[in-house]
């Protein structure tokens, strides 16, 4: 019997053809829709492309018109690049990875308007989080945190409104019920304890034996009279030595209970401190303290700038994952269910994409902030990096060009190839123009005018630490008399023309924004000359209207808890003494009877025949 | 048309010269088609093997297109047996071979419904293809003699198709 069927094979020879020229025909628009569709599923926003070239002999592969979306400003391109071309490697391509020895931009342009919304549409319904949008919530998680709210005069309009200070929020109050639950714990477990205890039928034994001998000798006793008398009394002072011992194990229990009511107690006042604050956070007083000045004036503007650069950050490590653990992600889209596509990173190997060496030269055009040429140079970019054996690192510099920036530098690196990830990145830029700066709550903006940017920022693991800093010697303020609600009172108006006195006089202005937590405990300081004057000035105007509003709230604080608290702390009190005169009377009278007996016993002992 | 090509595919495979071996055979061959992701290496691997050897290759289009509806309603069972297998700590070094060898890497057996689904075809490759073998036998002794007599069965076998057919005829 035949098993091949030769006249198969020129059938199967043309499919193979057949195959080989549908590949070729349509490698291209397959390659263009590839980075379409994973362009658009990384970045969170829509990519597009005009046209792909792949050049199979050569590992040639050129992108024609790539638009990359700003994913928070889907009218705006993040990146816009007329013309992208690849070397990219064969030998790795057969492992179906992805590795570009050199890669060169022209024609790349930033911010760039759409025609179209970028925005990614949502079927109805689909609430499936992808992995852009995912850390897009991580980061505005991050920037509600870091933003507190605006300084406010508002408080000041009249008298101080201490009535929405409610007892049930408050912690002392909450304190004070646990001290006064926790007493009477410690009393029923004293009660119990003693109880168990049960000292007196002992005691009394002793009592009674020792009333018995009182007086007695070897005349009343005779001698095996006198030697039964000494077993009593050693028998009885043991059990009053091994009573004794029960009663000094409770009273260390005891002890322990009173000291954590105590404990309990301190943190009642501990508690007052938090509610006199609390109270306060209520009214909103002004704080006339510059760290806290600072903070209010520009967190709101900080936290977002900071938060575009922690999106790309988290976005770089969700895609970059360390190490060579086994790692998994979703399957490629099809009819069929996607799966899971388990990766098995392997050190000195290609990893699933690489990109040595990418030369890079930008021409900003235009007279904006950033108008002018630049070069950036970035090596070693991949999604594996412990398979490749080195960080990320980038440069770009300014090269050329009469407007823009009149020095920039930008250097970082991401080094993934082992938790935890190291990411840094330092950027100064000379000569730029800096935004306009709108003070929040004063109703004043400040116009940086042209000046320096210097932004730093280092992270390790879920640690981020950074500092911002712009600095201008050409201010100018702009007073905001239509949006901003205006002063309803003589008083405040006073206060806002003398803040705006103070900080119109101010033409040179830093601010430094720090921050450093992690992501999910951040912490913002801001320091700036700006808060100095603020709070110069706040202090002039509101010292002592603030002064006698603070009274006010402690005063309603206190009113509100101490009749609790002295009610928790006076059980705790009486508790406390009764368990402790308890013990000590127990104690006197244990004491009493072994020290009778003790007496009588040397005075047994004495006897000859006896000892 | 297409119920029409099905059921040309369908009568040729059952009634065709080849041996209830040859048709069963190219039925288990088929169940991979179906069974796994189509565009998937291995199965240029079995099309090859259908083509050039001397199983019915009707057969083998008869068991692709039963094994379409299973293979979409047992994805979930290939993912969970697939993730098995990848996660298994034994098996890593072999992945790990297979993800970083040239052109082994593009089968893609690093997906679960890839894995999963290759594991069970290969599985049930031998019985299904005994099986298939018996059921063809016993369906031309039973069967086919009725159905020959039918005019709807008759004007299917006598279609253009035919032609096509025959060159890929045990």
């Amino acid at each position: 019997m035949r098993i091949i069927r030769w006249k198969a094979v020129l059938p199967l020879a043309v499919f193979l053809v057949l195959l080989v020229v549908g590949v070729r025909l349509f490698l291209d628009p397959a390659v263009r829709r590839g980075v379409e569709v994973g362009g658009t599923a990384a970045v969170g926003a829509k990519v597009d492309l005009a046209s792909a070239r792949v050049g199979l002999a050569d590992g040639r592969v050129t992108l024609r018109g790539l638009q990359v979306t700003n994913p928070g400003r889907p009218m705006t391109n993040l990146v816009e690049a007329e013309e992208l071309v690849f070397d990219v490697g064969m030998l790795p391509a057969l492992e179906g990875k992805v590795v570009i020895d050199t890669m060169a931009a022209r024609g790349l342009r930033f911010g760039t308007p759409r025609t179209t919304s970028g925005a990614i549409p949502r079927a109805p319904g689909d609430t499936a989080d992808s992995e852009p949008s995912a850390v897009r919530k991580i980061v505005d998680d991050w920037v509600a945190q870091v933003k507190i709210p605006p300084l406010s005069l508002e408080t000041l309009k009249g008298t101080v409104n201490v009535d929405g200070i409610r007892a049930e929020s408050l912690a002392t109050l909450r304190a004070a019920l646990a001290v006064r639950d926790h007493a009477d714990t410690v009393r029923d477990r004293f009660t119990t304890g003693i109880r168990a205890l049960d000292p007196r039928p002992t005691i009394d034994s002793a009592e009674a034996l020792a009333k018995r001998l009182q007086g007695a000798n070897l005349r009343t006793l005779g001698i095996a009279g006198a030697r039964q008398a000494v077993t009593d009394v050693r028998r009885t002072i043991r059990d009053l030595d091994a009573l004794n011992d029960r009663l000094k194990t409770f009273e260390r229990s005891t002890k322990a209970d009173v000291d954590t009511m105590g404990r309990r107690l301190q943190a009642v006042s501990a508690a007052r401190a938090t509610d006199y604050a609390y109270a306060k956070s209520l009214l909103r007083l002004p704080t006339f303290e510059v760290p806290s000045i600072g903070p209010q004036l520009f967190s709101g503007l900080i936290a977002e700038k900071v938060g575009e650069v922690m999106y790309w950050v988290n976005l770089a490590e969700r895609y970059v994952p360390p190490g060579l653990e086994r790692q998994m992600k979703k399957g490629p889209e099809r009819a069929r269910a996607s799966g899971t596509d388990v990766l098995f990173p392997k050190a000195k190997v290609y990893p699933d994409f690489l990109t040595r060496l990418a030369e890079l030269s930008l021409a900003i055009g235009g007279e904006g902030a950033a108008a002018g040429e630049y070069q950036a140079r970035i090596v070693g970019v991949t999604t594996q990096p412990a398979v490749y054996g080195a960080p990320t690192r980038f440069l770009v510099s300014r090269a050329a060009g009469k407007v823009g920036p009149s020095d920039v530098r930008i250097t970082g690196s991401l080094d993934h190839r082992a938790s935890p990830v190291r990411d840094s990145l330092a950027a100064q830029l000379s000569g730029i123009p800096l935004p306009s700066m709108p003070l929040a709550g004063l109703g004043a903006t400040v116009g940086l005018g042209t000046g320096t940017s210097e932004l730093r920022l280092a992270r390790v693991g879920d640690e981020l630490g950074g500092r911002w800093l712009w600095r201008s010697t050409a201010v100018t303020w702009t007073r905001d008399t239509t949006t901003q609600p205006r002063a309803t009172t003589p008083a405040m108006r006073l206060v806002e023309d003398a803040l705006w006195r103070a900080v119109a006089r101010i033409d040179s202005v830093e601010i430094e924004a720090r921050f450093t937590g992690s992501v999910t405990k951040p912490q913002l300081a801001v320091r700036t000359n700006i808060a100095d004057a603020v709070a110069r000035a706040l202090q002039e105007q509101l010292g002592e209207e603030v002064r006698r509003a603070e009274q006010q709230v402690r005063a309603k604080v206190d009113a509100l808890v101490d009749a609790k608290v002295a009610e928790a702390r006076a059980k705790a009190d009486e508790i406390k003494g009764q368990a402790e005169q308890r013990i000590a009377e127990e104690r006197t009278k244990l004491e009493a009877q072994k020290a009778a007996l003790e007496a009588k016993l040397r005075e047994l002992v004495r006897i000859p025949g006896i000892g | 048309m297409l119920i029409l090509k099905f059921l040309q595919t369908l009568i040729k495979a059952l009634n065709s010269d080849g041996t209830p071996g040859q048709v069963g055979t190219g039925m288990a061959l088929g169940l991979c088609l179906g069974l796994t992701p189509l565009v998937s290496l291995h199965n240029l691997v079995v099309l090859a093997i259908a083509m050039l050897t001397m199983v019915s290759f009707p057969g083998v289009m008869l068991g692709w297109a039963i094994a379409i509806p299973v293979g979409f309603a047992l994805d979930p069972l290939f993912d969970r047996i697939g993730m098995a297998l990848l996660t298994n700590d034994a098996l890593a070094p072999f992945f790990t071979w297979v993800v970083n060898t040239p052109v082994v890497s593009l089968s893609r057996l690093n997906n679960t419904i890839v894995l999963g689904s290759l594991v069970v075809w290969l599985a049930v490759l031998i019985p299904a293809a005994f099986l298939f073998r018996v059921l063809v036998a016993r369906y031309r002794v039973h069967v086919f003699a009725r159905l020959e007599q039918l005019k709807l069965f008759q004007a299917i076998k006598a279609s253009k198709l035919y032609g096509v057919y025959e060159m890929f005829r045990p």
